[in-house]
């Protein structure tokens, strides 16, 4: 993740990749777009990065990918697994309890 | 068209770090369709095809980077790749036992396919097929060396596929190839008319010294091709070094000479309370009762052939050695010093016991030729020692145990190489042996 990269955003990739993918299988440069789309170009991956990011969730089983063909272009599409969608549940409630934290403690009495 | 050089530099410095050419073509595939994709979205914009390329490849990245990147996931992705040093300077060595493990267990299968499809066991026609195949010249020996080139260079070039696949780099399949050149030089599959054992020895076997160099020469040869480079010399040296290592003959240790006088012979003692808890395979039970009343102990001749020099001295089976030029021999260990330690063609006067009667026979000593040497080998558990809880000198716990050669003596039989063992000590699975294989017995004055 560029532009800011501090210890508790570790995972952020993971949960953004995961969540893009539990709507739709999509390839590497479509994700990448999606998240600056999304995020409103707050949140950009390098974009040549995401392939081995990719791979290694292919690795660990959370993705998988197949090759296809759409409008004469051969491009690999990568789809989340069941284990994928276990692995967005826990990413989601973690980070869900670290920014309801980080936000107690900015709106709190020592703010 | 992509900017030449962006997706060419990615490829060609995934090649050097050694990644595999699969997963190079899959990088490089999705590289270049994200590139194309970038280029396109910049020509939407406006932009010139030339000013699009430079954004495409600057949003991009740096390829080298980006390779390096995807080197480091692939390794990361790996055992082999995460534990570079344990697994190629280690284990990948040591698992060549494995390999001849299963090895052993290759030729074991089809040995049970041949038996089941012919109806015939292997303890029938191994030794006579083997026999058979001694005949013809040369042809053994060359088995030998290729099934021990074989099976070394398949792990070496197992171990280099490993390198490749976990891109952990061409250094550490040369690395992996050098453990296994130096393991080589310790282990011999040694494949004779009588004999299919496969050992460790101290000394050198050349060819599974230099077969994993051959692997490395051609290994670093194939890297340079990749990489569309000159390779320069050492692939070559390596290559030549590992070709010559075919025509190498294995180094035999020089041969040594000792007395000899033939025949299979134990300690023949008064019955006693250890021999009775603990028996040994070196005591014959019981001396003849006129014997007994003068003496603690004596040798006898448990096997003697007819062309030894104590058979032609008129010794036979079943006599008792009381001494051996005038001196009592009341020790197995002893006796066989003697002998061993007496010049081929003199003469010793040898006192037996035969039926009531004492015999002088002159017995003209013979010669002996051997090879010291000594083995490391895996046993099966099957292999089990019995319980010897005396000190003379061995001890085994079944498991454990130091076992000491108690004086006997082997004869040569069909002129088969026998191991003289001087000692072994074993733990588990794991043996080692220390002893001399005895390889002609000749009568003196014969060539």
């Amino acid at each position: 993740v560029k532009k800011s990269n501090p210890s508790f955003l570790n995972g952020v990739p993971e949960l953004l990749v995961l969540k893009l993918l539990s709507s739709r299988e999509m390839y590497g440069y479509e994700i990448v777009q999606a998240i600056r789309f999304e995020t409103k170009n707050s949140l950009s991956f390098g974009e040549g990065c995401i392939y081995p990011y990719l791979h290694h969730l292919e690795k660990e089983k959370l993705v998988n990918s197949r090759r296809k063909d759409v409008q004469g272009r051969s491009r690999y599409y990568y789809k989340i697994t069941s284990l994928g969608r276990k692995r967005l549940g826990d990413l989601f409630a973690e980070w869900r309890r670290v920014a309801d934290s980080i936000q107690l403690v900015m709106g709190g009495q020592y703010a | 068209m992509p900017e030449p050089g962006v997706i060419e530099k990615f490829e060609r410095r995934m090649i050097v770090l050694g990644c595999p050419g699969r997963k190079i073509k899959r990088a490089v595939h999705e590289l270049d369709g994200h590139y194309s994709d970038l280029k396109a979205a910049a020509l939407g914009q406006g932009l010139s095809d030339s000013a699009a390329d430079d954004r495409a490849a600057a949003l991009l990245g740096e390829p080298i980077g980006l390779a390096e990147k995807a080197a480091a996931g692939l390794r990361h992705s790996s055992w082999w790749g995460r534990h570079r040093v344990v697994g190629f300077c280690i284990l990948g060595p040591l698992g060549f036992g494995l390999a001849w493990l299963l090895c052993v267990f290759l030729f074991g299968f089809i040995f049970w396919v041949i038996e089941f499809a012919a109806g015939r066991s292997a303890e029938a026609w191994v030794p006579a097929t083997m026999a058979h195949l001694s005949q013809v010249p040369a042809l053994l020996p060359l088995l030998q060396t290729l099934i021990n080139a074989s099976v070394i260079g398949f792990f070496a070039a197992f171990l280099c596929w490993l390198a490749r696949r976990s891109a952990a780099g061409t250094k550490w399949a040369v690395l992996a190839c050098a453990g296994c050149a130096v393991h080589g030089w310790f282990f011999h599959f040694i494949l004779t008319a009588h004999l299919l054992m496969i050992t460790y020895r101290w000394q050198p076997n050349w060819v599974c010294l230099l077969t994993p160099l051959l692997v490395a020469g051609g290994f670093l040869f194939t890297q340079g091709q990749r990489e569309r480079r000159r390779t320069g010399a050492l692939p070559f040296a390596l290559l030549f070094l590992g070709l010559l290592s075919g025509c190498a003959a294995p180094r035999e240790q020089p041969a040594s000479r000792r007395g000899w006088i033939g025949g299979d012979y134990k300690l023949a003692c008064r019955e006693n309370f250890w021999n009775a808890v603990s028996p040994s395979p070196a005591v014959a039970s019981g001396l003849p009762r006129e014997l007994g009343s003068k003496l603690k102990s004596a040798i006898v001749f448990t096997g003697l052939r007819t062309n030894t020099p104590a058979s032609r001295a008129g010794l036979q089976q079943k006599d008792y050695i009381l001494e051996v030029n005038h001196q009592p021999v009341i020790r197995l260990r002893d006796f066989r010093r003697t002998i061993d330690q007496c010049k081929p063609g003199t003469t010793v006067t040898i006192r037996a016991y035969r039926d009531g009667k004492e015999l002088d026979l002159p017995v003209l000593i013979g010669e002996e030729t051997f090879r010291k040497g000594g083995t490391f080998s895996i046993v099966f558990p099957s292999v089990v020692h019995r319980w010897d809880l005396c000190l003379n000198p061995g001890v085994s716990f079944v498991i454990a145990g130091y076992e000491a050669n108690p004086g006997l003596r082997h004869e040569m039989r069909n002129s088969r190489e026998v191991f003289d063992e001087d000692w072994k000590a074993f733990a588990g699975i794991f043996e080692l042996t220390k002893g001399k294989r005895v390889i002609a017995q000749k009568l003196a004055g014969s060539d």
